[in-house]
């Protein structure tokens, strides 16, 4: 019970304890706030890439693509985990605006377009379309035109997004490099298409910039006839699936690669064939792991500065209970020489770091969740007076700062807090504990 | 007459280490305190008084010799950490780094394991045997020239403080109030009644000797050690605390007291000389 007493009455009556909660407060406060705005970040960045791509993805890299894929659609169709399946084409190409004749390099994504919502979010990344998908492509003056949608970007860096006025009046001529199955280019005077012109019929924002500002959707016939994997037998790049809600990711793709491999193998007479061998079977994490990992790499960053946030606060607790304890050295000697052993005084000055950790970080959680409610305001703030921008925008491409609080990551800086002080109080209440009793009292006369 | 013998030492040695030179301050003293004796053991500054008393009262421990209490050796103090529990801290820590490297198991799994195993291995060493600090809480109590009160801690605080220290949580919580009230009696007694709340800054010198009293007579301890109680106060106060002694001893306490001043020596029962590190 005195250490309780003890305890409560050094944090009461040591100013130099006030330090401590201090600095245990600043760095919980700093740790509340990078955590939860980085991880927003993080989990906002993985999610618009699962938007982006759906679960799972059945294709290739190859720009031949592969082909046999109608009946494989045909089989997973008809499975009971499968929600929805699209056909993707990815290719790239040469764009020549219709305005400007200035030419581009763009990836294009063959697509069509209610499918392809089914799957993914693309409804929801269209600025004109979101409630007629089917008609995603069509120009509303002129159904007979064709209609692409490049990303908003792309159109932004280009000076056509600012003006408002470039829905259906924006051409650009797309020339692509049709390539035969074995990948050679098409012979000229074949009946294979290889330019055509696109009018601008909506614009699109994944949420992901390196897309948003190079990538052109297209209508799914166009681009495979632009390829070159029209014809007989039919070609494409990707097949985009889309899983029932309770189906596990991993499991779900197992199944898939599954079907695929006694497929493929189904397969394996016909004159085509040697295409399937570079198929594979991801998930949309592994599908998109080049661009998911620096994300996640940043997070190990910030995982190890937060150790060294840690250190940093064992170190500042150790040096101000050396400091309280060589003051306090007299009253240890006294508690020992009333019965208290060496263990009853590394839990009196544990119970003590235990106290300043617990009000730090109650302290620090609560100016953390104040200034997380309040970030996007002061961030706003601060750009209207004096034009600074806590994050870049088309970096991130978030449009508010991420400040969902979390309790689990509350609680986890919380304890690790307090863990951190306990082992910043230890060695000084071990040291002080383990000293002759006669030191302490410093009544060495002989 | 041995049933009657309540602290024997034989053949105390202790030496300190000053610098270079090794200063020899006990050599070989013996000493008998029987139940109820008022001894007070004299001697010029610097003859090893405060030594010897630190040893009877398990405060120290000698170099050689033993101290018996009801014919049963006091056991050695224990001196914090050992090698062998930096031994294990250091396996531990190799193992754990092993796990993680080699078998690739989770940190997050590993590390509170590890921690688990040091805080285990550290508190099963630093446990100092509960027997010495049980001697010093309940056997023996001590009054120091200098107070040494506790300064966070009202008067009454200070008094019951022996019996907090003794007590878990629980064991407190049952037996405050009797605590209270036998602290709040020596007060009375020891004329603090109306200092009970005030810090010891508050106090004069002889209200904190008698406060220090207070709080050593709070466990009824066989033993009370008082090293040169009145060596910090004037002579009248100091006479008063000597009465204060004088009156316990009268109900039957066994009062161990060091002093250089032989007037002071007198007011015991017997009085013993401490001489180039013996009792003659």
């Amino acid at each position: 019970m005195y250490k309780i007493l003890l305890a409560l009455r050094y944090l009461l009556k040591r100013k130099i304890t006030y330090f401590a909660i201090i600095a245990v407060t600043l760095c919980v406060f700093i740790v509340v706030i990078v955590m939860t705005v980085m991880a927003g970040l993080a989990k906002d960045f993985k999610e618009r890439n699962y938007r982006f791509v759906g679960d799972c993805v059945v294709g290739t890299d190859s720009l031949v693509g592969f082909a046999y894929y109608e009946d494989f659609m045909a089989i997973l169709e008809k499975q009971d985990f499968v929600e929805a399946i699209s056909p993707v084409i990815k290719s790239f190409a040469l764009v020549r605006s219709k305005v400007t004749n200035q030419d581009d390099t763009v990836e294009i994504m063959g697509i069509d377009p209610a499918r392809h919502s089914l799957v993914t979010d693309f409804s929801n990344t269209l600025s004109y379309h979101k409630k007629s998908i089917s008609k995603a492509f069509t120009l509303a003056y002129d159904p007979n035109m064709t209609g692409c949608i490049p990303g908003e970007d792309w159109l932004s860096l280009r000076g056509y997004y600012e003006s408002k006025a470039y829905i259906g009046r924006l051409g650009f001529s797309i020339s692509c490099f049709p390539l035969t199955s074995r990948g050679a280019l098409a012979q000229a005077g074949t009946d294979l298409v290889d330019t055509k012109t696109f009018y601008c019929s909506d614009n699109f924002d994944s949420g992901l910039p390196r897309v948003n500002s190079a990538l052109f959707y297209l209508p799914f016939d166009d681009v495979q006839r632009l390829c070159g994997m029209g014809g007989p037998t039919k070609r494409i790049s990707w097949l985009h699936i889309k899983f029932k809600p309770d189906v596990n990711l991993d499991n779900g793709c197992e199944k898939v690669r599954s079907l695929w491999g006694e497929y493929s193998r189904e397969k394996a007479g016909e004159s085509q064939a040697y295409l399937l061998d570079t198929v594979s079977v991801q998930s949309w994490k592994q599908f998109r792991r080049e661009t998911i990992a620096p994300m996640e790499q940043e997070g190990t960053l910030m995982s190890i500065m937060f150790v060294f946030v840690g250190i940093t606060t064992v170190f500042i607790i150790l040096v101000v209970f050396y400091m309280i304890i060589s003051h306090k050295s007299k009253d240890i000697g006294i508690l020992k020489s009333v019965g208290a052993s060496s263990s009853d005084i590394i839990q009196l000055f544990s119970g003590f770091a235990f106290l300043v950790g617990l009000i730090g970080s109650i302290i620090g959680l609560f100016a953390g969740w104040l200034f997380l409610m309040n970030i996007n305001r002061i961030e706003g703030w601060l750009f209207n007076h004096y034009g600074f921008q806590l994050w870049d925008r088309s970096m991130y491409a978030i449009g508010a700062i991420p400040n969902q609080v979390e309790f689990h990551v509350f609680l986890t800086i919380a304890v690790s807090a307090i863990i951190a002080c306990l082992i910043g109080a230890f060695i000084p209440s071990r040291q002080a504990a383990k000293r002759k009793i006669v030191d302490t009292l410093q009544v060495t006369q002989l | 007459m041995s049933d009657n013998i309540l602290l024997k030492a034989e053949n105390l040695h202790k030496s300190y280490q000053m610098g270079t030179t090794q200063l020899h301050v006990l050599k070989g003293a013996d000493l008998t305190v029987e139940k109820g004796e008022f001894v007070a053991i004299i001697g010029a500054s610097g003859s090893g008084k405060s030594t010897l008393l630190h040893l009877l009262g398990a405060l120290d421990k000698p170099d050689k010799g033993k101290i018996k209490f009801h014919g049963k050796d006091l056991p050695e103090i224990s001196s914090g950490l050992g090698g062998h529990t930096y031994f294990i801290i250091v396996l531990c820590v190799l193992a754990f780094l092993a796990n993680i490297f080699f078998f690739k198991i989770s940190l997050s799994y590993a590390l509170p394991v590890l921690i688990i195993i040091i805080l285990a291995t550290i508190w099963r060493d630093i446990r100092e045997p509960r027997i010495l600090s049980d001697f010093r809480n309940k056997k023996v109590g001590f009054v120091f020239q200098f107070y040494h009160l506790l300064d966070e801690l009202n008067v009454l605080e200070n008094v019951y403080l022996p019996v907090m220290t003794g007590k878990s949580i629980l064991g407190w919580f049952l037996c405050r109030k009797q605590a209270k009230n036998r602290a709040k009696e020596l007060l009375k007694q020891l004329g603090l009644s109306e200092r009970a709340t005030h810090k010891p800054y508050q106090l004069s010198g002889g209200e904190r000797q008698r406060a220090a009293i207070g709080r050593a007579l709070m466990n009824e301890p066989e033993l009370l050690l008082a090293d040169e109680p009145t060596g910090n106060l004037d002579s009248v106060t100091g006479n008063s605390i000597l009465e204060v002694l004088e009156n316990l001893n009268n109900q039957g306490q066994t009062i161990v007291m060091i002093t250089h001043d032989e007037r002071i020596a007198k007011r015991a029962g017997r009085t013993v000389t401490l001489v180039d590190g013996k009792i003659v």
